[in-house]
């Protein structure tokens, strides 16, 4: 099992963040996987269901692109390869439970997606948590290991979150969970 | 010989509707089906008679087209998904049991490509037969036979993975442009398994080799040092390359492998 932790620089998410307002808004926004040479937003096939499975449990979520310039990139391996899900700090004032369901929605859905399956169960994916003030670094947690021990990755996402608000990184100092 | 599933018994309890369909009594059937996988077990042996092998695969196949009948009615009804999901269940039951006596007459025909597509099939029906939600039970002792086959019968395998980026799309089971309906890819719906099919477009992006491949029917299939010769991967059998073959490996000194790198086929349980 691996997890990281690290900061990206406004410059970064900007790169990410094709629609530009969606970064501030109060919902979860799925980053793309990268952009293709043609302008093409590219997110993983995997945030398709994700998406779905969010606004089944009534979490708003968009795709940090605009609809018409959108294409989803398929790995065919046996793991989950997830989205890198960006979570603003006007999302966590609006829901301060946020993260906490956001990796409740993930961990159900790979019981599902996994259903069946011969083992072993791996996935990949990560949240990034954005400062509301301009020149903040954002953070990012990463996580690749057991579908079932999101468990733990959530105790890593609350630790590092803990760390970035003292270190001035959370613009209201709220907490998650 | 006695083969009794020659005389299938679920004859006894299906009523052919024409046009391919039937009605059944589910329970009689599946008190059937039980016994016959139990007997199963121990007919599915590397040393029984290749006719025989291929009587109980016929056998099966029909437990599984029967099954597959009726799971498209109750499907095609709507009034009870949970009917439609249990019949693809046991449709499965019988496709990766079916898949199972297809590899051992495959391997008694030297055809060990096939094997190996035929072990993976039946893997795969065994995983969607609990996706159905069959008991693990009754999914088990395939499973492990499976992996015994995959791990003593054939040679280390080395898979392909292909990633590739896909414009549009339309959902399996409702019709509606992925992005526009409720279902989730890989999950079963009124005894279907939605999937994604009908791009609008599809860009290969890169190719890996993995050991935890999607689909291990990508896998490679020969491998070559150098020295003009391909090496079957199963057989170990040689066979002469072409000249210009072996004077671009001698280049770039490598090993040159040929695979089977992506397959265009939709999972099983995706169609009714």
């Amino acid at each position: 099992m691996a997890m990281n932790v690290s900061y990206l620089d406004e410059g970064e998410l900007r790169t990410l963040l094709r629609d530009n307002s969606a970064g501030d808004r109060s919902v979860l926004v799925v980053l793309p996987h990268h952009i293709s040479p043609n302008g093409t937003v590219v997110f993983p096939q995997s945030s398709r269901s994700l998406i779905k499975r969010f606004r089944a449990s009534k979490v708003e979520v968009l795709l940090a692109a605009k609809p018409d310039n959108v294409a989803f990139q398929d790995e065919h391996g046996a793991e989950w390869l997830g989205p890198l899900l960006l979570i603003s700090a006007s999302a966590i004032t609006h829901d301060p439970n946020i993260i906490g369901i956001t990796l409740s929605v993930i961990a159900t859905y790979l019981v599902d997606y996994f259903r069946g399956k011969p083992k072993p169960h791996r996935a990949k994916f990560g949240i990034v948590l954005k400062n509301g003030l301009l020149g903040r670094k954002s953070l990012k947690i990463t996580y690749d290991g057991p579908a079932d021990s999101i468990e733990e990755f959530r105790e890593t996402v609350r630790e590092a979150k803990r760390t970035w608000e003292s270190e001035g990184g959370s613009s209201d100092g709220r907490s998650d969970d | 010989m006695d083969v009794r599933m020659i005389d299938h018994p679920l004859n006894a309890v299906r009523k052919d509707l024409g046009d391919g369909r039937y009605s059944l009594d589910l329970q009689r059937a599946e008190a059937i089906f039980s016994g016959d996988i139990r007997r199963t077990k121990n007919i599915l042996m590397q040393s029984r008679d290749e006719q025989y092998l291929a009587e109980w695969s016929d056998g099966l196949a029909i437990y599984a087209s029967t099954f597959r009948s009726v799971k498209a009615q109750f499907a095609s009804k709507g009034t009870d998904p949970s009917q439609a999901t249990a019949f693809l269940g046991l449709e499965s039951v019988a496709q990766s049991l079916s898949s199972l006596a297809k590899m051992l007459i495959s391997l008694k025909q030297q055809r060990f490509h096939d094997a190996w597509v035929h072990l993976v099939d039946s893997e795969e029906w065994a995983t969607l037969a609990r996706k159905a939600g069959i008991r693990e039970s009754e999914t088990d002792w395939v499973l492990q036979r499976i992996r015994v086959h995959e791990e003593h019968t054939f040679p280390k395998m080395v898979f392909a993975s292909a990633a590739f980026t896909a414009y549009g799309g339309v959902c399996t089971v409702c019709g509606q442009g992925f992005d526009e309906c409720v279902h989730e890819e890989g999950l079963i719906y009124n005894g279907q398994m939605c999937a994604l099919h009908m791009f609008t477009d599809l860009e290969f992006h890169h190719q890996a080799i993995v050991e935890l491949p999607r689909d291990k029917r990508c896998y490679a299939t020969a491998a070559s040092h150098g020295e003009g010769i391909w090496v079957d991967w199963f057989t170990g059998v040689e066979q002469m390359q072409q000249e210009e073959e072996v004077e671009e490996v001698e280049q770039k000194n490598g090993v040159r492998v040929q695979m089977t790198i992506f397959r265009n086929q939709l999972p099983f349980g995706a169609l009714l």
